[in-house]
């Protein structure tokens, strides 16, 4: 197994096989200033936990505490905090996963559907932290009423791209620009799109969209320069600019679990922005993270899950 | 022709050229802001527009594989026609395609990295293969002029397979997604193969009637024989339909019971029922039967079979596309380009007269041009 800072994370999900052609990030966030220390210090690690647990007791919260990926972290981490403080035990959870190879991780959310107030923070978080242009979305809330007054309730169903383990659009793209990382990512190159759209009519929960070159202030006499700072999707800067037809202009363009931030240690914006804290995140690989927890529930299912595309995303109805 | 009816033919091709050079500027200093479709109905005109083009073409040469298969010496003269017709609008298929991309100019990605599970690619490189294919035997025929040779048959079993396969796949490459219940349907591939050989014989027959053959006893017989041809797939396009449309309609559940009401009954039901079943079904199949070998009535019947089925393109395409993949998806972000509804932009029509326009310009250069129209009986010489 390769050593954390060895993690190389290229689109095509392949671990420091790929130059960095393309601008993307070229190393796993995690990358400890000295491996040979790190290691010993995990290895210590690992035994004082070990020690602890058969004591009984958990570790110190101090042995968490740090600043994103570069803390060194043990292995193992409580059940549950004493605050109940779920979004700190996600982000633990996912600075721990990301010290495995990607090929060992499995990214899922879950959603429940219960907690969900249909603020749609998590869309606007998705637009601020990605610069979405106008007509481009990765996650929508549609809402509709069920029952009869006076018995009536609305449903939101939060929809991300759904990260199908078998999903229909990657094998219709005829240039390979999208496939399915190892952790799970679906992941789109822009530099090699061809912006056929062929994925956006195949994906069966029209997940995708189409940057089509949109700005909010196109019929105005001046674009704002907030419309033409770069975004970091897929951990490189893309800037756009009106009249120029540069990716991802011109590309298909979707949900990627803000992979940049999870390279950084950090959750999705959707989950970290999520008011009634119904989004969660994390690695379905861990046994013990919290995602692996609900989708034990019985109140688990899947939006089509006829169709056999086997989403990565999780509702909890 | 006599010359008014040429000067106002021509006043017209002009006013589509010049229309369409607009909006091709248009599309290629702008991108694709001046469309309407969006991301929810990412496809449109264009898209119709090229499975269109690839039907007029896989008809047109099936015409040409067939005679040279089966050595059918009546309707040899008009080979020359229908290959010319084949390669034209095949090139013209994959034209307005490409202004259908968001990067136009990675179109060579296709080849140069293809991913074969993808019937897209697959698609464009037998469209290629078949672009060369045809032009090769094209050049061959104009070489030989007609006379008869083991390589012809040869070419035209191969021809008769590999218009098969290319049609079929242009149809599956709906018919295949599990995501558009419309389009997800055994019938797609024999459905794209019947239209396919309906308008391109249909336009040769319209092209027959429009520059006749040299000798007008052999041309009577040779619009008589295409009339019949195009009767017989007329009804059998309509009995696909049939055999489609009362099916999925009969217990009128399902989602695509609501996407072939909203064809029939909806907001554009006249592209069903004016357009496809009256100008481009009904109203060819009385003048076929009426005078088949009159120029004339012959021709404008066929021409009104091979333009009106323009309609059943947009319609399959668009259709298959307008139902939200989730409900009440349609409110959940309000954008222009986040709508289930679409009707294609000025833009869109200016770039699809272009490729009109260039059709006929390439075939009216070939026509005069190129020894199409033989001169001598066909069985001359041998």
């Amino acid at each position: 197994m390769k050593s954390a800072q060895e993690l190389t994370v290229t689109p095509g999900g392949d671990e420091g096989t790929k130059s960095d052609t393309r601008g993307v990030l070229k190393k796993e966030c995690l990358q400890a200033s000295d491996n040979a220390s790190r290691r010993k210090f995990l290895q210590s690690s690992l035994l004082t936990v070990g020690s602890l647990a058969l004591l009984g007791s958990l570790p110190d919260e101090k042995a968490f505490a740090g600043n994103g990926a570069q803390q060194a972290l043990p292995l193992e981490y409580p059940k549950s905090f004493p605050d109940g403080n779920q979004l700190e035990r996600m982000r633990r959870e996912l600075l721990l996963s990301l010290r495995k190879p990607v090929s060992e991780r499995k990214w899922i959310m879950v959603i429940d559907q219960q907690k969900c107030v249909g603020c749609k923070s998590c869309t606007s978080s998705c637009c601020s932290e990605n610069n979405l242009p106008p007509g481009v979305v990765y996650r929508v809330v549609p809402e509709f009423e069920v029952g009869k007054f006076p018995n009536v309730a609305w449903v939101f169903t939060p929809r991300p791209c759904m990260h199908c383990d078998k999903p229909p659009c990657v094998p219709v793209c005829p240039v390979k620009a999208t496939w399915k990382r190892e952790d799970g990512i679906v992941v789109i190159d822009y530099d090699i799109c061809i912006g056929c759209r062929n994925c956006l009519a195949a994906c069966p929960y029209d997940a995708r969209t189409f940057d089509f070159g949109e700005f909010y202030g196109r019929s105005t006499p001046r674009v704002m320069p907030y419309e033409t700072r770069p975004n970091f999707e897929y951990s490189e800067d893309w800037k756009r600019k009106p009249g120029a037809q540069k990716s991802p202009i011109g590309n298909a363009r979707k949900c990627h679990f803000c992979l940049h931030r999870i390279r950084a240690g950090m959750l999705p914006a959707c989950v970290t922005t999520c008011i009634g804290g119904a989004t969660y995140f994390g690695d379905n690989n861990n046994k013990r993270s919290l995602v692996h927890e609900l989708i034990g529930s019985g109140r688990v299912k899947r939006l089509k899950e006829e169709l056999g595309t086997e989403p990565s995303v999780y509702y909890l109805v | 022709m006599n010359k008014s009816l040429k000067a106002m033919a021509f006043i017209i091709w002009l006013g589509l050229m010049v229309w369409g050079l607009v909006g091709v500027s248009q599309r290629m200093t702008q991108g694709e802001l001046l469309t309407n479709y969006g991301s929810y109905v990412p496809w449109g005109l264009w898209v119709a527009g090229k499975i269109y083009f690839v039907g007029l073409a896989v008809g047109a040469s099936f015409l040409a594989w067939v005679i040279y298969a089966f050595n059918i010496q009546r309707l040899r003269p008009i080979v020359s026609y229908a290959l010319l017709l084949s390669v034209i609008t095949l090139a013209s298929g994959l034209l307005i395609i490409s202004f259908d991309l968001g990067h136009m100019w990675r179109m060579y990605e296709v080849f140069t990295r293809p991913n074969f599970s993808s019937l897209l690619a697959t698609v464009t490189w037998l469209s290629m293969a078949y672009l060369v294919y045809t032009g090769l035997v094209l050049l061959a025929e104009l070489r030989a002029g007609q006379k008869n040779s083991r390589g012809f048959r040869l070419a035209g079993w191969i021809g008769i397979l590999f218009a098969i396969t290319f049609s079929g796949a242009n149809g599956s490459e709906f018919a295949t997604l599990i995501s558009r219940p419309y389009w997800n349907s055994a019938l797609g591939p024999i459905l794209s193969i019947g239209g396919a050989l309906l308008t391109g014989i249909a336009l040769v027959l319209a092209a027959v009637a429009l520059f006749p053959l040299s000798h007008q006893e052999r041309n009577e017989q040779t619009l008589t024989i295409l009339s019949r041809i195009v009767v017989g797939l007329i009804l059998f396009v309509l009995l696909l339909e049939w055999s489609e449309y009362s099916v999925t309609m009969w217990y009128g559940l399902g989602e695509s019971y609501s996407v072939l009401s909203t064809i029939l009954f909806g907001q554009y039901w006249y592209v069903f029922w004016i357009v496809h079943l009256a100008l481009g079904s009904i109203l060819p199949l009385i003048f076929l039967l009426w005078k088949p070998a009159h120029r004339t009535v012959a021709g404008l019947g066929g021409a009104l079979v091979a333009v009106a089925y323009i309609a059943v393109r947009l319609n399959h395409v668009i259709a298959g596309l307008i139902t939200p993949a989730m409900k009440a998806l349609q409110n959940a972000y309000v954008d222009n380009r986040l709508r289930f509804e679409y009707f294609p932009s000025m833009n869109e029509w200016a770039v699809f007269a272009f490729t009109v326009a260039f059709v006929v310009a390439l075939f009216y250069l070939g026509h005069r041009f190129l020894p199409i129209i033989s001169t001598k009986l066909p069985n001359r010489g041998q």
